[in-house]
């Protein structure tokens, strides 16, 4: 009996298992802990004062929510308390004190409160309240490397380093050895990098029957399954072992997606949730604009556990399998039978009776006011066409001059000593449009439309390259990126970094530009456009359609 | 290899990152009883997902076959308009002379679709991006698809979730709004996917 109770023995289900909410929160601290002290050792005391902040917001807001709202007080209950260690610690070392705030307050009034507390929300108070300040430019995306133990009172000296998933959403290899990644010791949030200790804690979750392991195991195995199929080029093996001990996921498998508000209640529901998230895990790894998908996964499929949990419905006792299935199949087949085709029935117009005779003069009411209201709206639709048609004709000539204003701007921009440009008998399929710059009936280079894909989506650009290869000017013609963000990679300053250059350009190294803090992904894709337009010149041939891979020039 | 990929890309961006409903805000001029019931939401959404193929489909031959050629494309937003709301009638005509049972099920649906701005916006992103014609049938189609996974999921969403433990000023709209805004957040994520 001893030994069972220590746990040596697997207990059977009836004993000594855990229950009452409180009991349960408390394990998940407990299981918590091991991976919060080594953020402790890996980023010093500002982790404490962090999760201070968080836990003491969570708690707050509970107790006045609940105490203006005159509704039981449930902070004895300690699931603020969870909430606030895992806000705390998904959040990067140098996070100021007001965001563990900000979303500590959003968590626990709107995502929780609001929907009437412990048990009734439908996203996962943490992740979202983490979420909504990834939505905040800047604010989560600087990492420290661990063992730089960060200042309690200040982030401003703070050595800015890369985390291995920055690395990984460019589809390279970090440099880290994989026991770096496996004890933490890399750039990250507080909670995430330690993936030895979060496992532990797994584990004894686990053991203490709180969480089932199908959804960690679904979540882990899935996005194992698709990194190891689609390795980008990299040796399959480690690319896959990388993933999955870089950045969230392990935390995310363990301690987020089995929140049990939100994921599903029985066993296959909970397969099937784990695999949901780690495909969307892997979509968004892979061809996201954020370098980390986790999150956003757990909180789709915790939008979406209605669906898995109808989609997850056990089968009778003493059915065969996919019973549930066939019933509705069975059951959705009936209800399409029942739509049949009727041979439509051309009825005659009502003036021609069923004898074939005509019908007097009333019916031609019935008619007039029909005509009526058809005249009205070709009337309505003719004026409206005759005043388009007006207004362009009108606007027409203003329209082409701004037009050619602009043309002439932009020329000026890629490619100022140029007074004109002309249509090129060269086609690429890897360019818009390629044009030829003229100054005084000299060609003096070539003007290159391509199109790249930025952070919010493709980014249309002309680039300017002259007849020695080196760029003449860049412009941006169109985009979709983040205002006040990404378009400060479109201002002068940056383009004019791409003047003067051939070759390769790169982002580090030699021959290399400074990308614009906050706006990485627009200057690569900007920097990715210029290289395709040096390219394209170099390789230029009347004679047939380019061939051309995005590489080295 | 190059074409099937394009259109996946166009799939995937149509049902995640550009998602109609939650992303671009379109198509949620349904009627009230889309949002509460996930059957009415389900009907509707097919019916929606039908206007906007069909739509995008004579839409699209619009554009190339006479706008374009004849530029006239400034009449775009006016054609496309006039084109949803007789595509509307049209198949409510139809299927009400063709299918009676189906015409029994889903006719208040299609009805309204009338102002649904889902079926006009896939229209005129279409002839804004110049895809071909088979981009933007995939695009109107998983569009379609999309909006309806939204709905059906938010119908449901307010059959399990309890609205009205919220303090007082925030029943009804507000709340349904913020559940819509917390559903949206989640999609944040998918903002700028693409394949590569």
């Amino acid at each position: 009996m001893s030994r069972i109770r220590s746990g040596q023995l697997r207990r059977p289900p009836q004993m000594s298992q855990t229950s009452g909410i409180s009991a349960i929160m408390l394990d998940v601290l407990v299981a918590l802990i091991p991976a919060w002290c080594m953020a402790i050792f890996l980023y010093g005391f500002r982790v404490v004062v962090l999760t201070a902040v968080s836990v003491a917001t969570c708690v707050l807001c509970e107790y006045w929510y609940e105490r203006l709202m005159k509704r039981p007080i449930t902070i004895y209950d300690l699931s603020a308390c969870v909430t606030g260690l895992m806000l705390a610690m998904t959040m990067p070392v140098t996070a100021p004190y007001w965001a563990p705030m900000l979303g500590g307050a959003f968590a626990i009034i709107v995502v929780k409160q609001f929907y009437g507390g412990l048990g009734r929300n439908f996203l996962n108070p943490a992740l979202a309240g983490r979420m909504l300040l990834t939505t905040f430019p800047m604010l989560m995306t600087n990492w420290t490397d661990a063992l730089h133990r960060v200042s309690v009172f200040s982030t401003v000296d703070v050595v800015a380093a890369a985390t291995p998933m920055a690395y990984l959403h460019e589809g390279v290899l970090p440099p880290h050895r994989l026991s770096q990644l496996l004890l933490g010791q890399q750039a990250g949030s507080l909670g995430e990098v330690s993936a030895f200790m979060l496992l532990l804690g797994g584990g004894y979750l686990v053991l203490r029957r709180v969480i089932s392991v199908r959804i960690p195991l679904s979540f882990l195995g899935t996005v194992a399954v698709l990194t190891l199929l689609f390795p980008q080029g990299n040796d399959p093996v480690r690319w896959m072992l990388t993933q999955m001990l870089s950045g969230g996921l392990i935390f995310g498998a363990i301690f987020m997606a089995t929140d049990y508000t939100t994921s599903p209640v029985t066993p296959k529901g909970h397969v099937l949730f784990g695999v949901g998230c780690g495909v969307l895990t892997f979509l968004l790894r892979q061809f996201g604009s954020y370098p980390e998908g986790v999150g956003w996964a757990i909180l789709t499929m915790n939008g979406s556990v209605w669906l898995v949990d109808r989609a997850g419905i056990p089968r009778r006792f003493g059915d065969r399998a996919f019973v549930p299935t066939r019933h509705f199949l069975a059951r959705a087949r009936r209800s399409v039978s029942q739509i049949k085709f009727v041979r439509p029935q051309l009825k005659l117009p009502h003036f021609v009776k069923a004898d074939g005779s005509v019908a007097g003069e009333a019916h031609l009411d019935q008619y007039r006011a029909w005509g009526k209201s058809c005249g009205v709206l070709a009337a309505v639709i003719a004026v409206v066409v005759l005043g388009l048609n007006g207004l362009s004709q009108l606007t027409g000539l203003d329209t082409a001059r701004a037009e050619l204003v602009e043309q002439r701007e932009l020329l000026r921009q890629v490619m100022p000593e140029a007074s004109y440009r002309s249509e090129t008998p060269y086609r690429s399929p890897y360019a818009l449009s390629i044009t030829a710059g003229y100054s005084d009936d000299e060609m003096i280079g070539y003007c290159v439309e391509v199109q790249t894909h930025g952070f919010g989506g493709p980014i249309t650009m002309v680039v300017g390259v002259d007849l020695d290869g080196k760029v003449t000017g860049v412009a941006v013609t169109d985009h979709s990126e983040t205002r006040n963000m990404g378009t400060k990679a479109m201002e002068k300053d940056y383009l004019d970094q791409y003047v003067g250059r051939s070759g390769t350009i790169r982002m580090s190294g030699s021959n290399c530009v400074d990308a614009v803090s906050g706006a990485t992904a627009t200057s690569k894709a900007i920097t990715a456009g210029v290289n395709r337009a040096l390219a394209i010149v170099a390789n230029l041939d009347p004679e047939d359609d380019q061939s051309y891979e995005d590489g080295e020039v | 290899m190059k074409i099937p990929f394009e259109l996946a890309g166009i799939a995937l961006a149509a049902l995640l990152s550009e998602n109609f409903i939650l992303v671009k805000c379109l198509g949620l001029g349904v009627r009230e009883q889309a949002l509460r019931e996930p059957k009415d939401a389900f009907r509707t959404g097919y019916s929606l997902t039908l206007v906007m193929v069909v739509t995008a489909l004579l839409g699209w031959l619009a554009d190339n076959l006479i706008l374009v050629r004849f530029s006239l494309t400034y009449l775009r937003t006016l054609v496309f308009t006039l084109l949803a709301l007789s595509v509307v009638a049209g198949l409510r005509r139809v299927i009400r002379a063709c299918l009676p049972e189906l015409s029994r099920r889903i006719d208040e649906n299609l009805a309204s679709i009338t102002t649904n701005c889902a079926a006009l916006g896939v229209v005129l992103l279409i002839s804004q991006r110049g895809y071909g014609l088979g981009a933007a049938l995939v695009f109107a189609l998983c569009g379609g698809i999309g909006a309806t996974v939204v709905m059906v999921s938010y119908a449901s969403l307010g059959e399990e979730v309890d609205m009205e433990s919220c303090p007082k000023v925030f029943r009804g709209v507000p709340i349904r709004l913020i559940t819509m805004g917390l559903m949206a957040m989640a999609m944040v994520g998918f903002y700028g996917l693409h394949l590569n």
